[in-house]
C-alpha cells in the first residue's frame, strides 16, 4: 500500500511563500496564476516498494500526490493524466528514464499542474519530458481545447533523445529550472504554441544539441534567464512558424545567459542554420540584454525573418560579443528586404556587425532606418552525427532534499524573475 | 529554423505533389476522399513522424514507380535510390496504350543533377565534335519541367535525417485511411494534409508512396522494396556533357530517337 504522508499543510505553507515572493517581486512582466493547491492530505507513492513502476504509480494517484522513485533504470514510456502530480526523483543522476532508442517519450504530461523533478531521461525518439496541452482523452489531438495549465520541469537532466529534452507545448504557466538538455536531435529546451505563455527557463544549460533553446510561436511572457547554451549549432532560437498554431512568437526576453561555441559539428544536423548564437526569426517584441556572446563562428546575434513573418519591434542592448563570425546581425536570409528601423541595436560591447555600425544603421529609440536588402555569406552547415553518438554530459546537482521535501505541484508559476538584477554574466 | 520534415517535405515541394488525388496504384486500399480517415492516435502520428528517418536509417531501397502523364502514356521507372546521399539510378520505359514497354533509358541524379544515358546517336554526335565516350546528358534537376525530375525528386525527399515532430503531425489534417494486410504484412495507410498518401509497413519504412504532380492531374505511384545500403555510380566528367552545350544537338537526338 501506498505510504501516506500528511504534506497537505506544507504544500499550502509553500505555496503562500511562492505567492508572497511573487508579489514581492521586481517584475518581469509576469503574470499570476490562479491555480490553487488540491485539497486534503496528499499520497507519496514510492516506486518500486508501492508501485512496481512509475506507470503503475501514476495510475493510481490522486490530484496533489507525489511520486516518488528510488535509484534505478526505468525503461518506461509514463503518460500522466493526473492534476498538480509530482513525480520525482530520489537522484537525479541514478533516477533514469531510458528509452532505449525505440520507446517515443520519457513522460508526457497531459493534465494541469504536473512538476517533474530530479531525474534523467535519456535515449528517447521523440522527447525525454513533454508536456501536451492538445492531447485529448482517447489519444487523438485537439489544437482547440485549453492549455495545460501550470507546469515544472526541474533538476531535470536529458540526453540524446530525438526530438526535444523538455517540451512545453501548448501549455500556460511554468518554468524549466536547473535542466540539463545534450543531445537532442532537435532543441534541448522547446516551448512552443502558447499565448500567454507565461514561462521562465533558469539556472539551465543545453549543450551539444541541434539548438540549445527552441521557442516557436511562443509568446506573452518568456524569460529566459541565467542560463548556458553552449556547443550547440545554434544557441537560441525564437522564431515563428505557420507549421504551428498561436502565431506569432512575442514578448520574450532573454537576459543574462552565456552563449558561447555554437558551432559544434558534432551534434544532430539542422535544417541549415549554424553557427548562430542567439537568433530571433520573425518573432516581435523580443529584447536580447546583458547576455555573454562569445565564439559563434556565424553571427553572435542575428535578427531575420521567417517564412512570411517580419521581425519587429526586437532590442539588442547591453550584450557582450566577442570572437563570433560577426558579432551582431540584421539581415534577410530568404526575402530580399528586411525593414531595419522596426528593430535596434543599443549599448552593445562588439567588434563587427553587418550591417556595419549596426548601431547607428538601426539605433534603439528613432523608430525608423534603412531597409536591408543584402546579406553576408554564412557557411553551410556541416554533416552531423546521430543522437546516440555524442557523448554523454557530466553528473549534474540533484535537488536538494529531494527524499524529504513535500510534493510541489506546480502551482503559482512562473516564477517572478527581478530582471534589474540581472547583469552580464562572468 | 523549426523542422516539420513530413509535412515541409512535400508542402515545399509543392510542385511535385500539391492537390493529391489520394488514389492510384492497384494495391491502393479503399478509395479516399477528403472525409475519409480517422484522427491520429499518438501511437500511429510516431509512425508517420518516423517513416522518412526509417528511409535514412536503411540507407537505400529498389523501387518502381509509375506517372501517368497522359491518358495513354505512362512512365515506369525501377531502379535504386540512397537516400544517404539524395541520389539515385533507374531505368526509364514509356508504355503507350497497351503496347509494350519501350526500351529502357538509363538515369542517374544526385541532389542537383539528373543524367540521362542511351540516347541514340549521342556518342557517335560527341566523337564527331571531339569527345569520344561521352554516354550521358547532365542537366540541373527541374521539377516544374520534366515529371521524371518530379517523380526522382519525390523519391529522394521520401528520407529525412531526423524523426519528424508526431505532435504537429497530429494536430495537422493527416489521418489514418485505415489498415490492409498485403503479402502477410500489416499496412498502416495514412494521407497527409497535402494528400500524399503513404504505406507504411511493420517496420515502419514506406512501402508505397501516392501522390500527384501539381495542377497536372499525373498520378505517380512508388513502391519501395529491399531496404539496405545501394552504392550510385554517377557518370564520370569524361562520360558526360552538359546539356546547356549541346541544346540543339539534344532535341534533335531525342527526336529522331
Amino acid at each position: 500500500m501506498p505510504s501516506r504522508l500528511k504534506w497537505a499543510r506544507l504544500a499550502a505553507l509553500a505555496l503562500a511563500g511562492a505567492v508572497a515572493l511573487f508579489a514581492a517581486g521586481c517584475g518581469s512582466g509576469g503574470s499570476s496564476s490562479t491555480s490553487t493547491a488540491a485539497p486534503g492530505p496528499s499520497t507519496t507513492i514510492h516506486v518500486p516498494a508501492d508501485a512496481p513502476t512509475v506507470q503503475a504509480a501514476v495510475d493510481q494517484s490522486k490530484p496533489g500526490d507525489m511520486v516518488l522513485i528510488a535509484k534505478g533504470i526505468y525503461r518506461e514510456a509514463v503518460m500522466v493524466r493526473t492534476p498538480r502530480l509530482t513525480i520525482r526523483g530520489e537522484d537525479r543522476n541514478n533516477v533514469i528514464f531510458d528509452g532505449d532508442f525505440t520507446l517515443s517519450d520519457g513522460i508526457v504530461v497531459a493534465t494541469d499542474g504536473v512538476s517533474v523533478e530530479n531525474l534523467t531521461l535519456r535515449n528517447y525518439l521523440n522527447n525525454g519530458l513533454i508536456f501536451n496541452g492538445i492531447l485529448t482523452p482517447d489519444g487523438t489531438a485537439d489544437p482547440a481545447q485549453k492549455p495545460i495549465d501550470g507546469w515544472r520541469g526541474r533538476y531535470l537532466t536529458a540526453i540524446n533523445n530525438g526530438l526535444y529534452g523538455v517540451y512545453a507545448f501548448s501549455s500556460q504557466n511554468g518554468v524549466f529550472e536547473h535542466v540539463y538538455a545534450s543531445g537532442s536531435g532537435d532543441s534541448g529546451i522547446y516551448i512552443g504554441q502558447c499565448q500567454p505563455c507565461n514561462a521562465v527557463v533558469t539556472d539551465s544549460a543545453a549543450v551539444s544539441n541541434t539548438i540549445g533553446y527552441e521557442g516557436t510561436n511562443s509568446g506573452g511572457n518568456v524569460v529566459l534567464v541565467r542560463s548556458v547554451y553552449n556547443r550547440n549549432r545554434i544557441g537560441i532560437a525564437i522564431n515563428s512558424s505557420h507549421m504551428e498554431r498561436a502565431v506569432a512568437s512575442s514578448d520574450v526576453v532573454v537576459a543574462g545567459n552565456t552563449v558561447n561555441d555554437n558551432d559544434n559539428p558534432v551534434t544532430p544536423e539542422g535544417d541549415g542554420a549554424f553557427g548562430f548564437g542567439i537568433a530571433i526569426g520573425g518573432a516581435e517584441h523580443v529584447t536580447i540584454s546583458k547576455n555573454r556572446v562569445r565564439g559563434n563562428r556565424g553571427v553572435g546575434i542575428v535578427i531575420t525573418e521567417q517564412e512570411t513573418f517580419l521581425p519587429a519591434n526586437n532590442r539588442v542592448t547591453e550584450n557582450v560579443l566577442s570572437d563570433n563570425g560577426i558579432d551582431l546581425g540584421l539581415f534577410p536570409t530568404r526575402m530580399s528586404t528586411l525593414p531595419a528601423g522596426a528593430n535596434c541595436f543599443a549599448d552593445n560591447r562588439f567588434t563587427s556587425s553587418f550591417p556595419t555600425a549596426i548601431e547607428a544603421a538601426a539605433p534603439c529609440g528613432s523608430g525608423d532606418g534603412p531597409a536591408i536588402t543584402t546579406r553576408p555569406r554564412i557557411a553551410p552547415q556541416p554533416p552531423g552525427v546521430t543522437m546516440n553518438e555524442i557523448p554523454h554530459p557530466p553528473r549534474q546537482r540533484s535537488m536538494p532534499g529531494a527524499g524529504t521535501q513535500p510534493p510541489s505541484p506546480a502551482v503559482g508559476l512562473p516564477p517572478t524573475i527581478d530582471l534589474a538584477r540581472i547583469g552580464v554574466p562572468k | 529554423m523549426t523542422r516539420r520534415r513530413l509535412v515541409s517535405t512535400f508542402v515545399s515541394a509543392a510542385v511535385i505533389v500539391a492537390g493529391l488525388t489520394g488514389c492510384g496504384g492497384s494495391t491502393s486500399p479503399t478509395p479516399s476522399t477528403s472525409t475519409d480517415g480517422t484522427p491520429l492516435t499518438s501511437d500511429q502520428a510516431t509512425v508517420l513522424a518516423r517513416t522518412l528517418y526509417r528511409s535514412y536509417e536503411e540507407r537505400g531501397a529498389t523501387f518502381q514507380a509509375t506517372a501517368q502523364i497522359e491518358a495513354d502514356v505512362r512512365l515506369v521507372m525501377s531502379g535504386r535510390v540512397n537516400f544517404r546521399a539524395s541520389s539515385g539510378q533507374m531505368l526509364l520505359q514509356v508504355a503507350r496504350g497497351g503496347g509494350p514497354l519501350s526500351a529502357g533509358r538509363d538515369v542517374v541524379w544526385t541532389k542537383r543533377a539528373v543524367f540521362e544515358g542511351d540516347i541514340p546517336g549521342l556518342e557517335a554526335a560527341m566523337a564527331k565534335r571531339g569527345r569520344p565516350g561521352v554516354r550521358w546528358v547532365e542537366r540541373p534537376v527541374d521539377v516544374k519541367a520534366s515529371p521524371v525530375d518530379a517523380v526522382v525528386s519525390m523519391i529522394t525527399r521520401l528520407a529525412s535525417t531526423r524523426p519528424d515532430n508526431p505532435i504537429l503531425i497530429q494536430q495537422d489534417d493527416n489521418v489514418l485511411l485505415g489498415s490492409q494486410t498485403r503479402d502477410g504484412e500489416t499496412l498502416q495507410t495514412f494521407r497527409l494534409a497535402n494528400r500524399l498518401v503513404l504505406d507504411i509497413g511493420a517496420d515502419g519504412t514506406i512501402r508505397q508512396a501516392r501522390a500527384e504532380l501539381a495542377g497536372a492531374n499525373v498520378p505517380i505511384t512508388v513502391t519501395l522494396s529491399s531496404y539496405g545500403p545501394q552504392q550510385i555510380v554517377v557518370p564520370p566528367a569524361a562520360a558526360r556533357v552538359k546539356l546547356s552545350s549541346i541544346r540543339g544537338l539534344y532535341r534533335q537526338l531525342i527526336a529522331d530517337a
